[in-house]
């Protein structure tokens, strides 16, 4: 069965991207425009993982990422922030919403698709 | 006992002591000649055993040998697919990065639109946060500008440092991350052409810090924004002005 990867960037280019990188490896692929979004399809989709980024409109990022953390019919999924900020407060502060890794832009693919294939052998 | 019946007792005691002696003497030498064939035997046996399972042992090592060799072919192989894979893996992010910025300049008419997709291709794929696209004229007038403000651009004109270099040779311009920038601070300056005719530019002033030097792909998408940028802006003038002639 193939996982299923939920894709939140307000950025309709950057969704594009990801999801050309990722269908090489067959993942099941939904989107979300902005946080408040990712939430809500957070607990209708149930994804294996989610890949979002941190500057959004309506619920930020790391927002949104704290609140699929504290609903427990989300908190088991693990997520993956896209940040243009390296900085280790950038990375604190990404860690602290509970997030499980995080990759920076521009987005190496190699990287981005070791860290997932990561998680989910590590779920499975 | 008569002495001469005494005398006979001892030579037949005395024949008889000489038969047994000579008889042991002869088993002797057949036992001796026994354990010589037997010895000969034992070694040429053990020499027959060693022999064969030295050979054996050979065809073993060799067998080895072969499996090693086969095995290290195997590892050679399979380093080479996996960095096949990679490449491909490698392409085909590229493909999708290219793809993904063609869309981004082309998937609509309108002009905030196109430069939104510029700046998305500008942040998201190159990696900045700062730059400005401005039109060609003598001031640089900026069409938008991310990370600057207006006074930044002040004084620069088509003709300064790197931005009048890559306005005469009409292609993209970039500094690598060890060089310097000139006066002007840009570090790569995108022409935007249709043609021959320049446009306007994409100036780029720094790099997100985590960014690595420029890669290949990053010398791809300043091309492809060189040359489809200002032929989809034009496109969306060109659909602007329509718009408002039709309304008015």
């Amino acid at each position: 069965m193939s996982r299923k990867i939920l894709l939140v960037d307000d950025s309709a280019t950057v969704l594009m991207m990801e999801r050309m990188i990722l269908a090489s490896e067959r993942f099941q692929i939904v989107t979300a425009a902005n946080g408040e979004e990712a939430q809500q399809r957070a607990k209708t989709e149930q994804p294996d993982l989610i890949l979002m980024d941190i500057v959004m409109p309506k619920l930020n990022g790391l927002q949104a990422c704290q609140a699929i953390k504290n609903d427990p019919e989300t908190a088991h999924i693990p997520i993956i922030l896209v940040t243009t900020r390296g900085e280790a407060a950038s990375l604190e502060a990404g860690y602290s919403s509970g997030c499980s890794d995080y990759v920076t832009k521009p987005v190496n693919s190699a990287e981005l698709l070791g860290k997932i294939r990561n998680i989910l052998g590590a779920q499975s | 006992m008569s002495e001469v019946r005494r005398i006979r007792y001892v030579e037949r005691v005395r024949e008889a002591t000489r038969a047994l002696f000579e008889d042991l003497l002869e088993s002797n030498r057949r036992l001796g000649l026994a354990i010589s064939v037997l010895g000969k035997e034992r070694d040429l046996a053990s020499r027959e055993d060693v022999s064969e399972l030295n050979k054996r042992s050979e065809r073993w090592r060799a067998e080895q040998q072969g499996v090693l060799e086969l095995l290290e072919t195997i590892d050679v192989e399979h380093r080479r697919f996996e960095e096949q894979f990679h490449e491909v893996e490698r392409q085909n992010s590229n493909l999708a990065s290219l793809y993904a910025a063609g869309h981004a300049l082309h998937a609509s008419v309108d002009r905030a639109a196109v430069l939104s997709g510029i700046q998305e291709i500008v942040i998201n794929l190159i990696g900045s946060e700062e730059f400005a696209i401005v039109a060609a004229d003598e001031a640089l007038t900026p069409h938008a500008l991310f990370g600057m403000q207006p006074q930044d651009l002040a004084g620069l004109t088509p003709r300064s440092g790197i931005i009048g270099r890559a306005a005469n040779e009409q292609r993209p311009l970039a500094l690598m991350r060890s060089m310097p920038a000139d006066a002007t601070g840009v570090r790569v300056c995108i022409p935007l052409q249709i043609g021959e005719k320049t446009q306007g530019f994409v100036l780029i002033f720094s790099f997100l810090p985590q960014k690595e030097d420029l890669q290949p792909l990053d010398y791809e998408l300043f091309s492809l924004v060189g040359s489809q940028a200002a032929a989809a802006l034009s496109a969306a003038e060109l659909n602007g002005r329509e718009s408002h002639a039709h309304a008015s």
